[in-house]
């Protein structure tokens, strides 16, 4: 019997093309290690010089590379092994748990039954992305099993339902009251005559729970919720991908979210198919026989729509509508149900094998940690970095504000400056949190961020420029990195093995005075040295962690508001006020004009954060005040600022000069969009900045009220 | 009627009970999830404190010290400006459509069938990926709509009293910017959604229609327009209770959207609290989730039995 469902299924034309497709798909995950031009879990196995590569005629970059430079084939081919996994085997395991519990619920009822009920409804309320996600709050990365476990725990539901109507009609019927007339135990009745006659309708039950998992686990690893960044699957493979889009990079999405689209309309097909071939309703066309396409359409419409509803609109509570089928001609269509088992099986063993790593190559190594170092790729990362360096070797003058430390033992010399330092990297964006103050790369633009003054743009800058420009900036930190030596070496050859924060790493020279030790068992470890005359370590740079293909939240990212506006600063967490800002703050206060026009009302003080090119590139802050008139409109903007600053707020145009009360001012009237601008010398440097709501009479009046 | 609204009301009820013993089971679990130094009341929750708070709908402090039920008001219009859209565009389009295409009850209408294979396929595919192609047709390619967020640059935060100022004193252009901003995030999750509407509406219609009733009223020479008028408000409470059947894994199409948009409501509030390890906040979130398909599914259920004349004549 199970061969004329076979044929009923493979008669139709979407069924068979579903299950090639799936067949295909699996095969090809499978075979990953054979076939996929890289591996992508393996940290060396990619080019980071290739990131966001467009589509060409090659093997590796047929439909291009992600903003890490690995390629979206093998990023499909591996991630299949991970989602299919889950998709298939949650929907599996929610299939023999629903089985199980709806033939206990319907053939022995009280109780049973409405404990089960009761967990159906409970089970019913919650979304299954919501737990995943309430237990990787607890668990960080889920593992393969949890997650199966996760969804088949939400989705059994579905199929006891199915199971608890077959099973309590056919319970009552002739042939059952006949099996037990002839000395049938109630379990052997159960497990051997009534459930089977449920397990087509449940089979293509499992195959459409299984579309939705597969899109669900990628949905969940998209979100970074679900497996985890190290793992590959159809999600991981495009966290980020969002936000390459907007950078050009179209083909990592597209096709990177086509695979496991395919995969889910197959499954989705293949359910249809198999209800259709187990419906004895159904009208299916012999494939021998002549088609009548569009009466098999018509018919298989009204039936999926049926099961559809079916499966909606059946609540537990109501009677349950169980098909009249003989038990014996349909339980022989559980080979449907092996097949996924062994997929299930065949993916799941897959996906735990590990690969095994040769031993690195010199010149990979290198050229992989340059990239991180340099940023030149636009990977997405954290690191976190400390720089230390002898203090003899950068003049007191350089760097006035670094303290001096005792050095840490391994370092040959007796007094040191030392920098820490975080940078976050999302694929072309990036922020940097470097002794205390943030710059963020956002809309193009170099920006200098503070938690209570909002983002002022540092400079004309594309963001291209803000790693190297970062390391330039004048902190101790970029003092410290000009000591170093460049991480390359015309032919290198690893010379060693040494340790970097408990990871073992591979030494390599870098002549004539560096060193490098360079691991990549988690993501990268990193040690730069100079070493002096006697070979000893005087100035380092360390990665002491780094964590890439994060999900790191778009909005530490997005929406760089001038204003101090929006979600970019509730991501920052450091307290970034530095006791300079305390000090200017005091120095505002005596600031405060003594003639301010009426209904005016300040707001809090703030301060805006910029490095001064004129200073030696130091960081700044300085403070602004907003006065808003009665609607709470901006109507003036006080700020301290340094002419020649990034922070200038002076507009490039010629200006006009006034002297009022004997005070010699710069004014630049309101042109355009532009805000009419008054610069006066004061106990700092003051700009008045009108939103054009004063006339300029009144702002230069401010200005010489200005103590 | 009576006798099975009680019965479904209890249920309810007890369903309501099991889900916050399992919310304050799994907030003891969590843990509050901020620094010790950082929040207040800090430190082990017992689930009897948990459930003794909750029921004064007090939900504890979140991860940045922040009132979780402050957190969850403030986000909670932004995720109604997506979801009640979405579930009038569901109602008018995918019943509308289903309906129509449905009356052709003999002839076959392709067009119909064509939409539902469209949003059959729209709604199998992974969600972030069918609005990963909106955005990037309709927002970086075309550069018709903002591509995320809630509200533009030139406006202060959403939610915020600043917004609430800008938004009465510049009423038409916020509004045009707000709207222009749901345009891709309701788009994504009705196009997700749809088909469940669109295939009950189809599923549901047809037996109405051919019903004997309805040939009763036929051959009574009632018009054609006024027996489809019945056969809808027949239908209408089964498509109603079977999209209600929906709404968990529309919740879960919920936190996807908002994140892929970066839209700051309830799903947002989630994820974040996912990152952050904040279990009082999510503990609350799961109460709210739940409640809200509870409540809904009940609502659902009730109408339906309301409408059915069946239980409606039932006596008890």
């Amino acid at each position: 019997m199970s061969r004329q469902i076979w044929t009923r299924l493979i008669a139709q034309r979407g069924a068979r093309l579903s299950m090639l497709l799936l067949a295909l798909l699996i095969v090809v995950c499978a075979l990953a290690p054979l076939i996929a031009p890289q591996n992508p879990a393996d940290p060396l196995g990619f080019d980071p010089a290739a990131a966001n590569h467009a589509p060409a005629l090659s093997w590796t970059y047929l439909l291009g590379a992600d903003g890490r430079g690995r390629s979206v084939l093998a990023l499909l081919i591996w991630g299949g092994r991970l989602t299919l996994a889950v998709g298939i085997g949650s929907a599996l395991l929610a299939a023999l748990l629903g089985l199980a519990l709806g033939a206990l619920a319907g053939h022995r009822g009280g109780i049973p039954a409405a404990a089960i009920g009761g967990a159906t409804d409970l089970m019913q309320a919650i979304p299954p992305l919501l737990i995943a996600i309430v237990l990787f709050a607890r668990l960080g990365a889920l593992g393969v099993p949890l997650l199966i476990a996760i969804f088949a725990a939400t989705g059994w539901v579905a199929a006891a339902r199915i199971s608890r109507g077959a099973v309590a009609v056919a319970g009552r019927s002739d042939y059952a009251e006949a099996a037990r007339a002839a000395g049938v135990s109630e379990a052997r009745l159960v497990i051997r005559h009534l459930l089977p006659a449920t397990y087509a309708e449940v089979a293509a039950w499992t195959a459409s729970a299984a579309a939705i998992y597969v899109a669900l686990e990628a949905g969940l690893d998209f979100l970074g919720l679900g497996l985890g960044a190290s793992a590959i699957s159809w999600g991981t493979a495009l966290v980020g991908a969002q936000d390459a889009l907007a950078a050009g990079n179209w083909w990592w999405l597209v096709f990177g979210g086509m695979a496991p689209a395919i995969a889910a309309l197959a499954l989705a097909g293949l359910a249809t198919g198999v209800a259709r071939a187990v419906d004895p309703a159904a009208h299916v066309t012999p494939r021998s026989a002549v088609p009548r396409a569009r009466e098999v359409a018509d018919q298989a419409d009204v039936d999926e729509d049926d099961a559809a509803r079916a499966a909606l609109t059946d609540s537990w509570h109501e009677a349950p509508v169980a098909p009249e089928r003989a038990p014996g001609r349909l339980r022989r269509a559980a080979p449907a149900a092996l097949i996924f088992g062994a997929i299930g099986a065949v993916a799941a063993g897959a996906a735990v094998k590990q690969s095994a790593h040769s031993p690195p190559d010199a010149s990979a190594l290198l050229s992989r940690a340059a990239g991180y170092a340099a940023q030149s790729s636009t990977p997405s990362y954290i690191a976190s970095a400390t720089y230390e360096a002898d203090a003899t070797l950068l003049p007191a003058a350089q760097i006035p504000w670094a303290a001096r430390e005792p050095c840490p033992a391994d370092l040959h010399a007796t007094s040191c400056v030392h920098s820490d330092v975080q940078l976050w990297f999302s694929h072309g964006s990036a922020r940097a949190l470097v002794e205390g103050g943030s710059f963020v790369c956002a809309q193009g633009l170099t920006w200098a961020v503070n938690p209570m003054a909002g983002l002022a743009r540092t400079a004309r800058e594309r963001c291209g420029a803000l790693g190297p420009d970062l390391w330039g900036l004048g902190f101790t930190a970029g003092r410290i990195q000009a000591l170093l030596p460049p991480l390359n070496a015309p032919r290198p050859r690893i010379t060693g093995q040494g340790q970097v924060t408990g990871q073992r790493c591979w030494e390599i020279a870098l002549p004539p005075d560096g060193r490098a030790c360079i691991g990549e068992t988690r993501g990268l470890t990193l040690r730069l040295e100079r070493l002096d005359h006697a070979g000893l370590p005087v100035a380092r740079f360390t990665i002491t962690s780094i964590a890439f293909a994060l999900a790191l939240a778009p909005e530490l990212f997005a929406n760089p508001i001038p204003g101090g506006h929006g979600p970019l600063l509730s991501g920052l967490s450091q307290p970034l006020l530095t006791i300079q800002a305390a000090d200017d703050f005091a120095l505002f206060s005596a600031l405060v004009p003594t003639m301010l026009p009426p209904g005016l009302t300040a707001e809090t003080p703030t301060f805006d954060s910029f490095y001064n090119s004129a200073h030696g590139y130091a960081l700044e802050q300085r403070v602004r005040q907003t006065y808003l008139d009665r609607r709470g409109r901006v109507a003036l903007v006080l700020i301290e600022t340094l002419p020649g600053s990034g922070w200038d707020a002076t507009p490039v145009r010629a200006a006009r000069r006034v002297t009022l009360a004997g005070r010699p001012m710069q004014v630049w009237p309101a042109r355009g969009d532009d805000p009419a601008v008054v610069r006066v010398e004061s106990v700092g440097t003051a700009a008045l900045v009108s939103s054009g709501l004063l006339p300029l009479a009144t702002l230069e009046r401010v200005a010489a009220g200005l103590q | 009627v009576a006798g099975y609204a009680t019965r479904r009301l209890g249920a309810a009820l007890l369903t309501f009970a099991a889900l916050l013993i399992g919310a304050s089971l799994l907030a003891a679990w969590l843990g509050n999830g901020c620094a010790a130094a950082a929040c207040e009341g800090a430190g082990a929750i017992t689930p009897v404190a948990w459930l003794d708070a909750a029921l004064h709908l007090d939900f504890g402090t979140g991860a940045d010290n922040q009132s979780v039920r402050e957190a969850i008001a403030t986000a909670l219009p932004a995720s109604a400006l997506l979801v009640v859209p979405t579930i009038l565009i569901n109602m008018l389009c995918g019943w509308g459509i289903g309906a129509l295409s449905s009356v052709r009850v003999g002839r076959s209408s392709r067009a119909g069938r064509l939409l539902l294979a469209l949003l059959t396929v729209c709604q199998t595919v992974p969600i972030f990926w069918l609005g990963g192609l909106l955005v990037g047709i309709c927002a970086v390619w075309l550069g018709w709509l903002p591509p995320g967020g809630i509200v533009g640059l030139q406006w202060p935060a959403f939610g915020t009293a600043a917004y609430g100022d800008a938004l009465r004193a510049q009423p038409l252009p916020a509004l045009t910017d707000l709207l222009s901003h749901m345009v891709l995030p309701v788009l994504t999750l009705a196009l997700a959604t749809m088909a469940v509407d669109m295939r009950l509406a189809r599923a549901a219609l047809p037996p109405a229609l051919r019903a004997r009733w309805s040939t009763t009223a036929r051959a009574s020479g009632l018009a054609e327009r006024r027996i489809f008028a019945r056969a809808t408000r027949v239908a209408a409470p089964n498509v109603i209770a079977g999209s209600a059947a929906g709404a968990p894994l529309f919740l879960s199409a919920l936190i996807v959207v908002e994140y892929l948009f970066g839209w700051p409501g309830v799903g947002m509030l989630a994820y974040h609290a996912a990152r952050g390890g904040d279990g009082a906040t999510l503990s609350a979130l799961l109460v709210l989730f739940g409640t809200i398909t509870i409540v809904v599914v009940l609502v659902a259920d009730l109408l339906a039995a309301w409408a059915d004349p069946r239980l409606r004549m039932e006596r008890r």
